[in-house]
């Protein structure tokens, strides 16, 4: 229940960060243009928003698995051999992970420290980059989730978007679409 | 010690199956955690720090604009356009996303921009129309590259920088040789049709060619509205990217109407995946140059080679081999800055014109964006189509041979980089 | 084992600040041979323009030269620098940098853990545009692309232009699109951008000035031993004063490059002309006189007299 509302919460953002992010250049252009005006902070904001979306997206990409890698090796070991590589691969994620949030906080706690403001916009630094912290601990959580999974032979552990399978498929789901909305279209 | 630490562990760790972007940055902080006294903030600031680049902001946004026009039908209503003009020619289709590849480099200054805008169009269209996958989409990987070869280029920008050389001959030096390498990969293109006998259909008629046209002209316009509002200095290509989004967009859910408003969201989350996919590695690629910017590996690479005191001709072919493998690990921006300040004195010593120096490493760094494990083109491609990087990789491989016969040809008849910016300005005079 | 000095800084070596910071390795590693060593990171290899003020208070990073622009957020003090026509030329410059109000202003970043070791030129800026801007009524509706500062924006604005924040790799592209109007530098970076190939008329306005501050961290600083950290501070006063005399010459080949290549005219401004510009760009100093520090205003503009 709840783990399916924070992944719903978790596209609309995603959504929603990377719609902000081009309607604010989109107008700084017909400011720009059209009016001669625009402001200075408009860079400023994409930018940031820019970064709440990857950072954002990066445990996201994790669930859905749209996270590209080389699993030539993996595919072609014996099962238990591959679920040990498996499992030892996930710690070294959740590592990396651990030690980026730890990093992304302490430059918040220095943000903190000497409490400066952003260049353009009118907030301190600070908390534009709590995503630093925030999007690295969420990614560590993603990867605490796969492990789990692996372990309790929930799942396959890392799904790397690597499959041909999928290449079709996204293919011809993209075609149907089309055709769906052709077909609606000539109704 | 530290370099063939970071290589070990970030080849290992691809080879254990963890995603490209964490072999990168994971190999990055444990170097520079036994090596080096930098902060672990510093290393996530880095991260952050990656959406600072301007040109970076253009992926997001073409990346949303393909969404539009592949989830809509206008992608396949100027598929369909294609084919009718050029797809009775065997391997027309093909030529056609070259020359859509070019028509794009001319507005765009990156390289996987191009990629992403082109080639999430017409790879769907070639295979559509019978081409293997790994055909179109290695071809598409290649063509990609020309973003950065013809003018406007970001990578030409930065070498100028560095070496104070006119940025207006760069992009000038570019064109010929942009427009060398587009028919190169055409006759290529030519000869494989011909012998895997790729498919070619009858023409359909001038009826159908003019209905196709008419259909597909919204989506054609968007080519006019990118060029022309660049040229026209409305936006930059970073902003161009931005309209073409919201035109895309606009098109597909008011004009054509394929897509229903209440889909929009869904589009949105395709994309944001895609996007964040692909900055997730080019972040800890940066981490992963930021390591060894840290560490002056490439300097003293750079310095070692310089020692030897080669020929003209000797010091081309191993600035191009120091450059092809910097290109295996870093990105262009970032090579361009540490090696051209190092390699353009010694190149003026030896006589070898600035210019022509320029458009040398420009196309190794084409050459870098196709290249594992860190080719963005790679990425993106695999990103587009869906296609495991493995694959990707295999597919691009024999277009890389063309583009090492070009970079042959480049690196040893300047005359193909320097006539244009000669004719027009004269000889460049470099200040000492 | 050696202390380890990285100085880190954004533009190329031959620039000023790129041929200051590689003097100060020169000398500090014939003097201090063993006890330090420095190591140079040009062009943004290592940190950008907008992380490396806080990369040094992290210690990654030992000393730095930031535009004096970069330090708005650190302080509102150095702002002065910013005030257009506040000083005639270099030389005014260096008067109020010399005396006790500009040596205190190195010191306005104590409380954020930064400590200002010396001043360093770029030059003084020029105006262009595809209009020649003799009067500042010419310069109303044209963008022109600054770096962020409020002054900045505010001295733009004060003619009744449009001021545009873009990244400096992008402006030449910018310009010859004409994307942007028109931007203000100094001679050298003017060349060696290449802005004169797209831009047809300067006007050699002197309005504002390109300077930088030499900085490291108190927390660095107070880490060394005396001597080594008395003989740094000669040695940085040695390089300032070259990379100074290095900045003056640097734009004046620039400007003699420039001209020569016949690309673009520079216009000479009358001192009615001057004045005029003068005239509508004052009402600035008043608006941030407050924040900086009226005597601070009074100090520097008594140097132009
Ligand atoms: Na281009
Ligand atoms: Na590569």
């Amino acid at each position: 229940m709840i783990g399916n509302f924070i992944n719903r919460l978790e596209e609309a953002l995603v959504a929603f960060l990377l719609a902000a992010m081009t309607i604010v250049t989109f107008v700084q252009v017909v400011l720009r243009y059209v009016f001669n005006a625009g402001f200075v902070w408009a860079l400023e904001l994409t930018i940031f928003l820019f970064a709440w979306l990857v950072l954002l997206g990066m445990s996201y990409g994790v669930r859905v698995g749209s996270h590209i890698g080389v699993d030539l090796l993996v595919k072609n070991l014996p099962p238990v051999q591959a679920r040990i590589v498996g499992l030892a691969a996930i710690a070294l994620c959740m590592f990396y992970a651990g030690v980026m949030t730890v990093g992304g906080y302490q430059d918040i706690d220095l943000l903190l420290l000497i409490g400066i403001e952003a260049e353009d916009l009118p907030i301190p630094l600070w908390i534009p980059k709590l995503i630093l912290p925030v999007g690295f601990a969420l990614l560590f959580f993603r990867f605490a989730q796969a492990g789990w999974n692996l372990l309790t032979g929930k799942g396959g552990g890392l799904h790397l978007a690597d499959e041909a399978d999928d290449a079709i498929e996204s293919l011809s789901d993209k075609e149907q679409i089309s055709e769906e909305a052709e077909a609606s279209k000539l109704k | 010690m530290s370099a063939a630490i970071l290589f070990f562990l970030l080849f290992l760790f691809m080879l254990m199956g963890i995603p490209i972007a964490v072999s990168l940055g994971l190999s990055s902080v444990i170097t520079i955690m036994a090596f080096a006294d930098d902060s672990l903030a510093s290393l996530a600031d880095k991260v952050f720090h990656t959406m600072h680049h301007s040109t970076l902001m253009a992926i997001p946004f073409f990346v949303l604009a393909s969404s539009f026009l592949t989830t809509g039908g206008v992608a396949r209503r100027m598929i369909r356009f294609a084919v009718d003009a050029v797809g009775w020619l065997r391997g027309g289709l093909g030529m056609a996303s070259v020359l859509a590849c070019m028509l794009f480099a001319a507005v765009s200054g990156s390289s996987p921009a191009t990629v992403v805008a082109i080639g999430s169009i017409v790879i769907v269209g070639m295979v559509k129309q019978g081409y293997p996958q790994p055909f179109a989409a290695g071809l598409i990987c290649n063509a990609g590259t020309l973003g950065i070869l013809i003018p406007p280029s970001i990578v030409m920008v930065v070498y100028a920088a560095a070496t104070e050389v006119s940025v207006g001959r760069m992009f000038m030096a570019g064109v010929i040789p942009g427009l060398l390498m587009g028919l190169l990969l055409m006759v290529a293109i030519y000869i494989a049709a011909h012998r895997r006998n790729l498919p070619a259909e009858p023409f359909a008629g001038w009826e159908e060619l003019r209905k196709s046209a008419m259909t597909a002209s919204w989506g054609l316009f968007l080519i006019v509205i990118i060029m022309g509002g660049i040229y026209g200095g409305i936006f930059t290509p970073t902003e161009a990217a931005a309209v073409s989004a919201v035109y895309a967009g606009f098109i597909a859910v008011f004009v054509y109407r394929d897509i229903k408003i209440k889909e929009v969201p869904k589009v949105l989350v395709e994309a944001a995946k895609v996007t964040t996919m692909l900055m997730f590695i080019i972040a800890n690629a940066f981490l992963f140059a930021h390591v060894l910017t840290t560490e002056r590996i490439p300097q003293l690479i750079a310095e070692t080679i310089i020692a030897w005191g080669l020929a003209p001709w000797a010091f081309l072919i191993v600035v191009n081999i120091l450059l092809l493998i910097a290109g295996n690990f870093m990105e262009p921006s970032a090579i361009l800055l540490i090696m051209a300040p190092i390699l353009f004195p010694i190149a003026m010593e030896l006589g070898i014109d600035p210019i022509h120096l320029g458009i040398i490493m420009v196309v190794n760094m084409e050459i870098g964006m196709i290249t594992p494990p860190v080719g963005l083109n790679l990425f993106v491609t695999a990103g587009v189509t869906g296609m495991s990087l493995t694959e990707v990789i295999r597919a691009a491989l024999p277009w890389l041979s063309i583009l090492l016969i070009f970079l042959m040809i480049i690196t040893y008849i300047p005359v193909i980089s320097t006539f244009l910016p000669n004719l027009f300005f004269g000889p460049e005079l470099v200040r000492h | 084992e050696p202390i380890i000095i990285k100085f880190s800084h954004v533009v190329t070596e031959n620039t000023p600040k790129g041929k200051g910071a590689n003097l100060f390795k020169k000398l500090v590693e014939e003097r201090l041979a063993g006890k330090v060593e420095v190591q140079v990171f040009p062009s943004s290899q290592l940190f950008g323009d907008s992380d490396e003020i806080i990369a040094l208070l992290k210690n990654d990073t030992q000393i730095i030269a930031p535009a004096l622009s970069k330090f708005s957020k650190f302080t509102k003090v150095l702002q002065l620098y910013d005030l257009p026509f506040l000083f005639n030329d270099l030389d005014a410059v260096a008067c109020f940098q010399d005396s006790a109000s500009g040596k205190e202003m190195l010191e306005s970043m104590k409380s954020k853990g930064i400590k200002g070791l010396a001043y360093w030129h770029n030059g003084m800026k020029q105006l262009s545009a595809p209009v020649p801007l003799r009067t500042p009524e010419a310069a109303a509706g044209l963008k022109f692309r600054i770096m962020s500062s409020d002054v900045l924006q505010a001295q733009f604005q004060a003619v009744n232009a449009n001021p545009q924040k873009l990244a400096f790799s992008e402006v030449y592209l910018a310009l010859q699109t004409g994307q942007i109007d028109g931007q203000e530098n100094t001679w050298s970076n003017i060349y060696s951008q290449k802005f004169f190939e797209v831009q047809p008329y300067f006007v050699e306005s002197n309005h504002g000035l390109l300077d930088y501050m030499l900085i490291t961290s108190h927390r660095f600083w107070n880490s060394l031993p005396d001597d080594i950290r008395t003989e740094l501070d000669k040695i940085v006063m040695e390089v300032t004063a070259a990379v100074n005399d290095f900045a003056s010459k640097e734009n004046e080949d620039a400007k003699q490059l420039i001209t020569d290549s016949g690309k673009t005219e520079i216009i000479k401004l009358t001192a009615e002309e001057k004045g005029k510009w003068r005239a509508a760009m004052k009402p600035v100093w008043d608006q941030f006189k407050d924040d900086i520090g009226p005597n601070y205003v009074e100090v520097a503009a008594a140097c132009s007299k």
